[in-house]
């Protein structure tokens, strides 16, 4: 179920059962009801960056940014919950935080779940870089010992293991 | 080249003598070209010459001339008998310029002279004054519901055109009206009346006609042009009786009315025009007018087109309405109030299926009624509906009662600031510009909006 959105009070209400909250689906939700009936009569409550493509073979983009403007903020669902918000990055214009207190003084954590460098890498399709491809490289990456991180790994483990068992 | 030398006059060349019929005849030969003809003080003056010698003395002096500058002349009397003397034909008579004269005969049959005459014919020697476009045909009315009539040659005039004729030369008398006319395709039509050079009536004397015309730019088609859209369905209708119009909710009495056909001022000018040129009837109502003698019906006066007194023009293109000034049955000039005008020009990404523009009042004295408050008001056209809509295929124009529009409280006349929104889900962003609207038309107002690579 999408967001709600009250123009005369610069309100999105997230709707019951919502745990994640899509940066991207938010945008969209609002660009549709922007464009119906005579909606685009408010002030616009987002404004939006991101998304053009850095390496386009490789699948590398920059990510989402969405900024709340005009006053506009977010209430989550009327429940105690944790929120993810995936798929960009969700801002106030000027700072601030994005989200409103509950009506029912519920507690409501939010998860954050920003990338840690600002390009967003698109997961299957394309040559360069993915996320299976990078943790094979890290498996198989050389260590001073010249056993690969795999190789040493398991070595360690067994080393343990057989710690333990001459210990018992 | 007009004769004006009498050197150039030979007898039994240029000019023939009949003496026992007492015909004089011009031939268009030699030193003579019909179309520009002899003037009479040449022609008075190689009649004296011929009648100082002894070959004609046996013959009655064939003429008279009362006065050269005004153009009086007579033909028939020496000035105190009359003798019958007479140009052989008309188109001998057509080649005479710089003059009118009169055509008397003596009142027994040749070869007597006496001291009483008959008048037999009238010439009033019209000449315009002006230059007119080369191959202009110039023609005349003799009374005011008469047929038009050619002139004999074409280009500038200067013909006795016959203006009496007794019982055997045409029995009638059209000595108390000439109206002379020139219009041309792609040229501006002017009219001239006796009163415009002080004369109160044509006789055997020079009257001059005030016709000269100029390149017309606000023709914007060939005759050909004329039976296609939107010419074909401009038309001309003439009315009895006052006929009420509505200028911005007012009735107004007028007699013709023009459907304009949504054509603009310019094509329906145009038209109009052609139809006073035509030599039918252009009343596309049920009385008959005849084209090329009506009087014209409006006129451009740099870029607005006013009409002549009770003329009206309906179902004119929006973009026009300002350009406009119509004058009533009482003489009283109307026009529309002042609507802007002008084309809201979207980007490419934002022409297609599913875009939208909104244009709202920034501000309105009201409460909760400016932009981003639930009461924005959505600006009216000039008609009444909502500036809203999508971008189909490109630019859309719009329209607004600047001087009318009271919405929200508006003040009426003065600028109004607008907010306009534009948008194109998974093609542009929503986005917003703000502006002006002017007493003015062409507001175009560009909107380009970024294309959305985050919408799914």
């Amino acid at each position: 179920m999408a967001a709600q959105f009250y123009g005369s009070t610069k309100l999105i209400v997230l709707p019951t059962g919502t745990i994640s909250l899509s940066v991207r689906d938010l945008w969209s939700d609002w660009v549709r009801w922007h464009a119906a009936s005579d909606n685009c009569k408010y002030f616009a409550a987002f404004r939006s960056l991101g998304g053009d493509p850095i390496d386009a073979a490789a699948g590398t983009y920059i990510p989402f940014y969405i900024y709340l403007t005009n006053g506009w903020r977010i209430r989550p669902q009327e429940a105690n919950h944790t929120l993810k918000v995936t798929e960009g990055i969700l801002l106030v214009e000027g700072g601030g935080d994005p989200f409103l207190p509950t009506l029912g003084g519920y507690t409501v954590q939010v998860d954050f779940q920003q990338p840690v460098q600002a390009i967003s890498i698109t997961a299957g399709g394309g040559t360069g870089l993915t996320e299976a491809g990078i943790a094979d490289a890290v498996w198989a990456k050389l260590l001073a010992n010249g056993m690969t991180a795999e190789a040493n790994l398991l070595s360690a483990k067994q080393n343990a293991a057989n710690a333990f068992a001459v210990s018992t | 080249m007009k004769i004006t030398n009498k050197g150039l006059l030979n007898v039994g060349t240029e000019l023939i003598l009949d003496e026992p019929n007492r015909t004089i005849a011009l031939v268009a030969t030699g030193n003579l070209v019909a179309k520009d003809g002899v003037s009479w003080p040449a022609f008075w003056s190689k009649l004296v010459d011929l009648w100082s010698t002894a070959t004609y003395q046996d013959s009655p002096f064939p003429a008279y001339a009362i006065d050269a500058l005004s153009g009086q002349y007579q033909m028939g009397t020496d000035g105190r008998y009359y003798n019958s003397w007479r140009f052989l034909d008309d188109s001998s008579r057509n080649m005479m310029r710089d003059g009118g004269w009169e055509e008397w005969s003596a009142t027994s049959a040749l070869p007597a002279m006496t001291i009483g005459g008959v008048l037999n014919r009238v010439y009033a020697g019209i000449v315009s004054l002006g230059v007119v476009n080369s191959g202009a045909q110039l023609y005349y009315q003799k009374t005011a519901v008469g047929a038009a009539t050619n002139f004999v040659f074409t280009d500038a005039v200067n013909q006795g055109v016959q203006v009496y004729g007794d019982a055997s030369n045409g029995n009638f008398d059209s000595r108390t009206f000439f109206k002379a006319y020139v219009r041309e395709q792609g040229y501006k039509f002017k009219d001239s009346v006796l009163a415009d050079t002080g004369k109160t009536g044509t006789n055997a004397y020079l009257v001059n006609v005030l016709l000269y015309n100029e390149v017309d730019n606000k023709i914007t088609a060939a005759d050909a042009a004329m039976s296609s859209a939107p010419y074909s369905g401009i038309t001309v209708t003439y009315f009895a009786t006052n006929q009420n119009q509505s200028i911005d909710g007012v009735n107004y009495p007028f007699r013709v009315v023009i459907n304009g056909n949504g054509a603009t001022l310019e094509q329906i000018y145009t038209k109009v025009q052609y139809l006073l040129r035509q030599n039918s009837d252009i009343d596309s109502g049920a009385g008959t007018v005849i084209g090329k003698t009506a009087d014209l019906l409006c006129a451009f006066e740099g870029e607005t087109l006013k009409t002549a007194t009770g003329v009206f023009i309906s179902n004119l293109n929006g973009d026009d309405v300002n350009r406009v000034i119509f004058k009533d049955q009482n003489g009283v000039n109307r026009s529309y109030k002042w609507v802007s005008g002008g084309n809201i020009i979207p980007g490419a990404n934002l022409v297609g299926s599913g875009s939208y523009y909104r244009m709202m009042f920034t501000t309105l004295p009201g409460v909760l009624d400016d932009f981003g408050e639930s009461g924005s008001v959505t600006i009216n056209d000039a008609s009444g509906n909502p500036i809203v809509g999508t971008f189909s295929s490109g630019s859309v124009g719009f329209t607004f009662d600047y001087d009318g529009n009271t919405q929200g409280g508006r003040t009426a006349g003065v600028d109004a600031n607008f907010t306009l929104i534009v948008g194109r889900p998974g093609f542009a962003k929503p986005t917003q510009f703000g502006g002006s609207i002017t007493r003015a038309k062409g507001i175009n107002i560009s909107v380009v909006a970024e294309g959305d690579r985050i919408y799914i």
